[in-house]
């Protein structure tokens, strides 16, 4: 049996008829591959919502949901997982149940908690990546640390109105998180956020994702992708690293 | 006389009240000068920009789309027809805050 038959055979006849349209992207063995992955996405809410859906769609094989709020009214216009009658549930709950129906070929695990220090490791350490659906720098820094240690992929992203940013991390390969950006960057109380926005800012950073994962592309790890929807530009800043970055052994 | 564009994004946006316009400085100004005028033409903007005389850390400055931490820093001249975006790392993506 060759390499690519026993590929194959880790996808059944179904999964072959589901993901077929994107075969020619990622061929068998990327497909396969991507059944092998395990992802964290950290908050259920915007973000969340569509990277979610995106890594569902594709296949990838376990997704960890991680999220301690409840789902309110205000969440509504753009943490599309979440619908009219789920105001009042955990969010990790009430996505894990759409994501479930959406693709049943896929494990899908929910942690209706807040990460932390407590359980940072533990759930970080049993996925391959980690992605960013935060809306905060305390606990994005504490991804980029724990994931970092643990040699696990981290993709940030963030969103501020018709704006938002992308940034891949790869343990070894680029600095971490903390070190291309300000140690100290502090949360807006209340920022604008708008379905379309999150949702091309979740494609972008669940794309460079499975580009890191599958080999296909060019990967932007170490880059902020800045997005612009204003003016629709997308632009690669090369982050310069902070000298005796906290990363650098 | 040099005429440069310059853009705000997210809260520098909001604060400043506008997203795109030109603006014209002498020649030879560095990013640190222009960073001083637009904190004095936008009031709100004062302290977002600057520290002491540096452009603060958070404060990402990118010349026709060139990080200015790989060219001279705040000491980097603008040029006419440059395009001088500033922007804060984006906020993110869930939770409403109360």
């Amino acid at each position: 049996m060759t390499f690519s038959q026993r590929h194959t055979n880790r996808l059944s006849p179904i999964e072959l008829v589901r993901y077929d349209r994107q075969l020619p992207v990622f061929g068998v063995e990327g497909q396969a591959k991507l059944k092998e992955t395990s992802v964290a996405v950290i908050g259920a809410g915007g973000l969340g919502s569509f990277e979610l859906l995106y890594l569902a769609g594709l296949g990838v094989g376990k997704i960890v949901i991680v999220d301690g709020d409840t789902v309110e009214e205000s969440n509504l216009n753009r943490q599309v997982l979440h619908w009219e009658e789920d105001i009042g549930k955990p969010k990790a709950l009430s996505a894990a149940e759409k994501i479930r129906r959406f693709n049943p070929y896929i494990e899908v695990e929910a942690v209706p908690e807040r990460l932390t220090e407590r359980n940072a490791e533990e759930i970080i350490g049993r996925v391959d990546a980690v992605l960013d659906a935060l809306d905060n720098w305390e606990t994005r820094f504490l991804i980029d640390r724990v994931a970092y240690k643990l040699e696990k992929i981290f993709v940030h992203a963030g969103i501020y109105g018709l704006e938002g940013q992308v940034i891949p991390i790869v343990p070894g390969e680029t600095s971490c998180l903390r070190c291309l950006l300000p140690p100290k960057l502090t949360s807006p109380p209340r920022f604008p956020a708008i379905a379309p926005t999150v949702g091309i800012i979740a494609g972008i950073a669940v794309i460079e994702l499975i580009k890191i994962l599958t080999g296909i592309g060019e990967s932007n790890k170490g880059k902020m992708i800045v997005f612009d929807g204003y003016t629709m530009e997308i632009m690669r800043v090369d982050l310069k690293p902070r000298p005796n970055c906290v990363c650098i052994e | 006389m040099a005429r440069v564009k310059i853009r705000f994004f997210a809260t520098y946006r909001d604060l400043a009240g506008v997203r795109e316009f030109e603006v014209e400085v002498p020649d030879n100004t560095t990013v640190l000068s222009l960073a001083k005028l637009l904190e004095e033409k936008f009031p709100k903007l004062k302290g977002r920009l600057i520290e002491g005389d540096k452009i603060r850390e958070e404060t990402k400055v990118l010349i026709n789309g060139r990080n200015i931490e790989w060219l001279g820093k705040e000491d980097t001249k603008v040029n006419d027809g440059d395009i001088v975006a500033f922007f804060p790392p984006a906020a993110g993506g869930y939770r409403d805050h109360k």
